[in-house]
């Protein structure tokens, strides 16, 4: 069956599509999830609601608008946006400080880190941080559009993600020191 | 975009790799899950597979009409037409000229003769900037709402052998029939013209808009097509309406000056219409359910009783006489389960009283007197529908019994009242024609009768002077349940998209006298 199919059986309440249908996608949205959780637990937690809401609304799914990998991505982003609200979302995001300018150092020497390795780094964020930076850096977002989703202004959407960068080339330094070291 | 944002998207996107033990979620998360998914849903009531059984109960009854279901016959164009429509001045068409003056029909009088077939004759009038918008948003409905018969249509175009060598002005004719994609070329021309980047897919691209980004490109697309010379199935015409239909919806047109102008200068206003999104044939099913509403009404039936007074002279001066009333309150509901067959079913009171009176004339012979009143009158009485008339007798007032061979007069009268509850189930095929329906189909109709006997008398006469004591006959009365089976044939018409009224001829092959002809007025929604 081609995934137009399952997906068709999944709205239908066929439990064996859709089971298919999450076997054959479990590990990108995990993945997703991972980085918008801080650690495992949360990230199933994420994936759970936002599995919820992908089989609840995959009749809204329509195939000539989008890829269902990129419709269940955005789907489980907003659900993992909404878990994270209910859970300790006030001081998620600091006020506008300093804007940093990061040079564009080459990241080669970063390229023996594994994914597993940079998620990790990623979940070591602080959640404002790794929202924003998620958002932007990994699914595309505009300033804009993560200020809405997320209910901040554009400045402080900015200034997390500069914070979040630069936060990041740190952890990247101690990770490949740590790993130099091993 | 910034190279450790570049780094991390790139290495966090991979997701081909199943690492056991840090990227698959445990088993517990899908445990979780699983019973809050939606369920299988439960079988709709089949209520064509139960109506099917009482319908073949009525099947030999039935007088169902075959139509020709192939045959769309509701456009009543001419197919010649569609192959090489009539484009008077547009062989002059030039893909470069300025589009307005060769523009042809309204648009309202562009998609009136789509729909109904006729043959469009270019007139070369201009377009007219004043068209109102009741008539433009009613027009985009009508273009709407025939979506599959166009479609049809689009069969019958296929199916004939049409040379990828037709003209382009014949193309461009058939284009700009459908009056949205006349604009889209027009806007096409306009973005030539004006050469403005700012409508580019790119620039779209580059706002992170993707949804106008992908407008521009499908549209680009469609015109691109066009230009090369190849034809375009009038199936390909409506996805781009769809599409610019939809583009519509989501605001993306008007975010476009050169759209917005074209918009007002020809008198173009945004479809209020929602276009549900899916595909073309899921359109097509919307459409298709729309035309299968409920319907609510109330109807009256007229049957022979209505009118019935009858006096049949049986032999010289005896009489039969009967005098009935009918009432009658019809109220109906019914469901269409596919285009064109409907079920209905509803609650249906009757009442008939019929007054029985006779007056027989004979020679009196007192030991067949009790027998013959009993025979005749019984007889009567039963016939009607009634119960036996029970035991009658008659009494003679003391010194007026009469002598053996006189002649005496009996008279006797007896009310009988029918009422009855009915539930009809019943099928019907209907096909329309304009603002007309008619409608062939049969059923079953499921009663409750109660039959009451009463105010049953018998007296004698002589000379027109009462010899007899009154004789009263039992009051009856009886619940009884039965059913009937029918076969139905009328025509309704469409007031208004929601009220239709009608005629309709019910004939009851259990009991042909119980047949009515209904008039009724009806819902729909």
């Amino acid at each position: 069956m081609n995934i137009q199919d399952i997906i068709s059986s999944s709205i239908r309440g066929d439990q064996k599509s859709q089971r298919e249908l999450y076997e054959a996608f479990k590990v990108r949205w995990y993945m997703i999830a991972l980085r918008y959780g801080k650690n495992k637990m949360q990230a199933e937690d994420i994936l759970q609601e936002g599995l919820i809401a992908i089989f609840k609304n995959l009749h809204q799914y329509d195939h000539n608008k989008a890829a269902f990998s990129t419709w269940s991505t955005r789907v489980l982003i907003n659900a993992g946006l909404r878990y994270l609200k209910k859970n300790s979302w006030t001081n998620t995001f600091k006020d506008i400080d300093d804007v940093y300018n990061l040079g564009d150092e080459s990241e080669t020497i970063y390229e023996q880190l594994s994914a597993k390795e940079l998620t990790s780094l990623v979940q070591k964020l602080p959640t404002g941080y790794r929202l924003v930076f998620n958002m932007y850096a990994v699914e595309g977002y505009s300033h804009k559009e993560i200020a809405q989703e997320l209910g901040i202004e554009i400045g402080t959407s900015k200034s997390q993600l500069s914070k979040a960068r630069k936060t990041l080339r740190t952890y990247l330094e101690n990770q490949l020191i740590k790993s130099t070291d091993e | 975009m910034n190279k450790m944002d570049d780094f991390f998207n790139k290495r966090l996107s991979d997701f081909n790799t199943a690492e056991e033990g840090w990227n698959v979620p445990s088993d517990q998360v899908w445990e979780n899950v699983k019973d809050h998914l939606p369920k299988p849903e439960k079988k709709k009531k089949r209520f064509f597979f139960l109506l099917f059984g009482f319908v073949l109960l009525a099947a030999a009854f039935s007088t169902m009409t075959y139509f020709n279901s192939s045959k769309i016959n509701e456009l009543t164009t001419d197919q010649s037409a569609t192959k090489n429509k009539v484009v008077a001045g547009s062989a002059k068409y030039n893909a470069e000229d300025n589009l307005q003056e060769q523009r042809t029909n309204t648009i309202a009088e562009a998609i009136t003769n789509e729909l109904n077939g006729d043959v469009t004759e270019v007139s070369g009038r201009k377009l007219s900037g004043d068209l109102n918008v009741n008539q433009v948003e009613s027009v985009n409905h009508s273009t709407i709402t025939d979506l599959s018969r166009i479609l049809d249509k689009s069969k019958k175009v296929r199916e004939r052998e049409v040379s990828e060598s037709v003209d382009k002005s014949v193309v461009m004719a058939q284009l700009l029939q459908n009056p949205l994609t006349a604009r889209s070329i027009e806007n096409q021309n306009i973005l030539n013209e004006t050469g403005s980047a700012t409508f580019s897919a790119t620039s779209f691209q580059a706002k992170n808009n993707q949804q106008s980004a992908d407008f521009i490109n499908e549209h680009n697309k469609t015109l691109n097509s066009f230009q090369e010379g190849s034809f375009q199935s009038v199936e390909n015409i409506l996805e781009e309406t769809r599409v610019l239909y939809r583009s519509e919806n989501i605001g993306i047109l008007n975010t476009l000056p050169f759209t917005a102008f074209m918009i007002n200068r020809n008198g173009l206003l945004p479809s209020a219409q929602n276009i549900p999104e899916g595909p073309l044939e899921r359109l097509i099913e919307i459409e298709d359910e729309k035309r299968r509403p409920q319907e609510f009404g109330i109807s009256y039936s007229l049957s022979a009783f209505t009118f019935l007074k009858s006096q049949t002279v049986i032999e010289e001066m005896d009489r039969f006489l009967i005098q009935a009333r009918f009432k009658n309150l019809n109220i109906e509901y019914a469901r269409w389960i596919s285009n064109r067959w409907k079920f209905s079913t509803g609650v249906y009171l009757s009442k008939i009283d019929v007054n029985f009176g006779f007056t027989q004339f004979f020679n009196y012979d007192q030991s067949f007197m009790n027998e013959s009143i009993a025979t005749e009158y019984g007889n009567t009485v039963e016939e009607s529908g009634a119960n036996s008339a029970g035991n009658v007798r008659v009494s003679f007032i003391n010194g007026l019994e009469p002598s053996e061979g006189e002649l005496i007069n009996i008279k006797g009268n007896v009310d009988i009242s029918l009422s009855a509850i009915q539930v009809p189930l019943f099928l019907t095929h209907h096909r329309r024609r304009k603002k007309m329906e008619f409608f062939v189909g049969g059923g079953i109709a499921l009663e409750l009768i109660k039959e009451e006997q009463k105010n049953g008398l018998l007296n004698v006469f002589r000379d027109e002077r009462l010899i007899s004591s009154s004789s009263e006959i039992d009051d009856l009365q009886e619940v009884l349940p039965d059913y009937s089976i029918y076969g139905l044939t009328g025509f309704r018409y469409n007031l208004t998209d929601r009220i239709n009224t009608g005629i309709g001829l019910k004939v009851n092959l259990s009991n042909v006298i119980f047949s009515t002809a209904d008039v009724g007025i009806y819902y729909r929604w």
